[in-house]
């Protein structure tokens, strides 16, 4: 992914700047968050759920290779094809390269994280294929030329109007801005796409390696269409993504759409083996799956590995206050709130390092993970390693030198405190600054400092108080 | 990139391997596990229109018929597609519908790539899509299907208006339960799919639409055999 022009601070003071989409994202998540609240709450033994949704997260992290050994064995005993990707050019350079030797024009693809993170419809549309994308938020994200604002949830920060005029300039319809035509003129439009397509491409929420399956989830049944009509199904693969058994991914399915949405199952779990068989009615004639590591081998080598657990359920956006506020493309990331805030720098690399300073740690977004990820420790973590590399701003490691050196010296450091009172008696109003200078401003906009206390801990210790 | 090579760096980052396995007490419990048929049955009626299927009971095959007889009397055109017959509970439905003027479109799709689109776009036409189903699901109210040969994965799927012909004993508590009883339906036919509810989405402002890209409609007719 290429860094946008734009600094994180410049995108967070455009974000602040637009209160509709703030509403919107807002209001959005905030129904997600409390959608989440009340599906799990009704969940039977939701805390043991989660306990074991987590540990076959890690223990399937543990042996890695082994299960993807026998995952791609699997596939390729029922027929289909695998193939092992180093990073996204591999990975697009083979779907171009399937695309050109099977004559393909057009296709249809569902909602993929992993395809915008490797930027494959841009890819495809380079070769001269026309790429169109049926999941309805992101068929109006590509319509009208913008980019996902959440995980599952791609148009969280348009509103019902935006939509509107985005259909009636690009698709010559009249302006409406009732969500249920708008949706019956995305079907009607979308429907000759699926039936045509020649080629099905989609991402994998998980892969099963016992029995070499992939399992796609949609609300919508794009992912059900554009896995059965075309007649090649391409299916992009993160390699941490597999689950061992079947009976494994039943829970994972069901933590996931509670996570997501509040529902208890999603609409269609769809659970692919392979392409069509002989004798069966419809399907795919070919299936490639497509493993892909693109940086996430370093990651699980990594302090950070944990990261790689997240289902990408959304819900530590949902619950996230600094999403709340900023939305979802301030990040300049695929993948943004907390669980973006640790991938980004990871994946992407060191444009993305102010990401993880974008926290208060506050752990809501733990609280709501399915699979207990320690976001706000793995948050830290990624901050604490840009000091260590030498990577954190100048102003910030300034300013922790000056510190460090100050805190080890008795003498310098009472000096400090000294000069931190007068300066505390002489411009604080009652105990509080109002307005801090220069860099300091930031804090001081929506919320009062504290002034140093005019008689420090350490001279309190010296000179006990008669009583 | 060779898969000796892709795995071998999987190999060398894996860190700790001594993780504990699985441990397969943990599972939660669920009380629907013990119970008798009717809660489940009334459970999954629940549930199933919790997330806005349309239940009908059927006492027996005759009723059930008469139910998908009523459903397609409102429909627009006469033209359906569906499961062959020996793959639905009920007998001799094509005949019945066949008789009172009802179109079966052949839901094979041919392999041959023009033909492939030429059958995908005459299909469309059609407005009602009849299955069975292989089990149903009475925690979540779904209903699961398998892509054998007959049972078409399109008739659940393309058609505005599914109606899925369902038995009490196909009712299964969970769909740990179901995976327990029957591990092979996960890799025995290319597509095993868990339909809980029709097509919807909330991308639009978080509004609830039906019928976006599946059927927005989902009749399950539920068949007395015990």
């Amino acid at each position: 992914m290429a860094a946008t022009e734009l600094s994180f601070y410049d995108r967070i003071s455009d974000a602040l700047a637009n209160p509709d989409g703030q509403l919107a994202i807002a209001a959005g998540a905030r129904a997600k968050y409390d959608n989440r609240a009340r599906a799990m709450s009704e969940f039977p033994n939701m805390e043991i759920t989660r306990d074991r949704a987590r540990s076959i997260r890690a223990h399937t992290l543990s042996q890695l290779d082994k299960f993807l050994a026998e995952f791609a064995d699997n596939v390729e005993a029922l027929g289909g094809h695998i193939f092992w990707a180093k990073d996204a050019q591999e990975c697009n350079q083979y779907i171009n390269e399937i695309a050109r030797a099977k004559d393909v024009q057009l296709v249809a693809k569902a909602k993929s994280m992993l395809t915008e993170e490797i930027s494959l419809n841009q890819s495809l549309e380079t070769s001269g294929i026309d790429v169109v994308e049926t999941d309805l938020g992101e068929f109006i994200v590509q319509l009208s030329g913008d980019k996902p604002s959440h995980i599952i949830a791609p148009i969280l920060h348009m509103t019902r109007e935006d939509v509107g005029n985005v259909f009636k300039e690009k698709l010559n319809v009249p302006f409406s801005d009732d969500p249920a035509t708008l949706n019956a003129i995305a079907r009607a439009h979308m429907r000759e796409i699926f039936l045509k397509a020649d080629m099905g491409i989609s991402g994998v929420n998980f892969g099963v390696s016992e029995s070499g399956a992939i399992c796609l989830v949609t609300n919508e049944g794009n992912g059900r269409l554009i896995s059965t009509a075309p007649r090649i199904h391409v299916a992009v693969m993160g390699m941490e993504r597999l689950v061992p058994t079947l009976a494994d991914l039943s829970i994972m399915l069901q933590l996931l759409a509670r996570s997501a949405t509040g529902q208890k199952l999603s609409v269609y779990s769809n659970i692919l083996c392979g392409p069509r068989r002989k004798n069966e009615y419809d399907g795919p004639e070919e299936l490639h799956i497509v493993i892909l590591d693109n940086g996430r081998s370093e990651i699980l080598g990594s302090t950070l590995s944990e990261i790689l657990y997240c289902i990408r359920c959304g819900a530590c956006l949902n619950a996230c206050p600094v999403f709340h506020s900023i939305g979802g493309h301030a990040y300049g990331s695929v993948y943004p709130g907390p669980v973006g805030s640790v991938l980004s720098p990871l994946l992407f690399g060191d444009p993305w390092n102010p990401l993880p300073h974008a926290s208060s740690l506050c752990g809501a977004c733990k609280e709501v993970c399915p699979v207990d990820i320690d976001l706000p420790g793995l948050l830290l973590k990624s901050r604490s390693q840009q000091i260590v590399k030498g990577k954190s701003p100048l102003w910030m490691r300034l300013s922790q030198w000056v510190y460090a050196i100050t805190s080890c010296n008795p003498i310098l450091f009472g000096l400090a405190l000294r000069s931190g009172q007068v300066v505390s008696r002489l411009l604080a109003n009652d105990g509080w600054f109002t307005t801090l200078p220069g860099p300091l401003q930031g804090w001081s906009i929506h919320r009062d400092f504290p002034a140093l206390a005019q008689k420090s801990f350490r001279q309190l210790w010296d000179k006990p108080s008669q009583d | 990139m060779k898969r000796a090579h892709f795995l071998q760096k999987v190999s060398s980052v894996i860190g700790n391997r001594t993780l504990p396995d699985q441990d397969d007490t943990s599972t939660r419990q669920n009380a629907l596990a013990t119970a008798d048929l009717q809660t489940l049955m009334n459970k999954f009626i629940e549930e199933a229109n919790a997330v806005k299927a349309e239940t009908h009971l059927a006492s027996d095959d005759e009723v059930a018929l008469e139910t998908v007889m009523q459903l397609l009397n409102n429909q627009t055109n006469n033209k359906y597609m569906s499961w062959d017959d020996g793959c639905l509970p009920i007998k001799n439905l094509e005949q019945r519908l066949d008789s009172a003027d009802y179109l079966r479109y052949q839901s094979t799709v041919p392999r041959d790539t023009a033909k492939r689109t030429r059958a995908h776009i005459k299909l469309a036409e059609v407005s009602v899509g009849i299955t069975g189903c292989n089990a149903a699901l009475a925690d979540t109210g779904s209903i699961v299907l398998e892509s054998k040969p007959g049972q078409g994965r399109l008739s659940s799927l393309l058609p505005a208006i599914h109606i899925a012909l369902i038995t009490t004993d196909q009712i299964y508590p969970t769909m740990e339960s179901y995976i327990k009883s029957q591990p092979e339906a996960g890799y025995r036919s290319s597509n095993l799919i868990v339909v809980t509810g029709p097509s919807r989405t909330a991308d639009i402002t978080q509004t609830l639409t039906l019928g976006v890209h599946g059927p927005g409609t989902l009749h399950i007719i539920i068949i007395d055999k015990v």
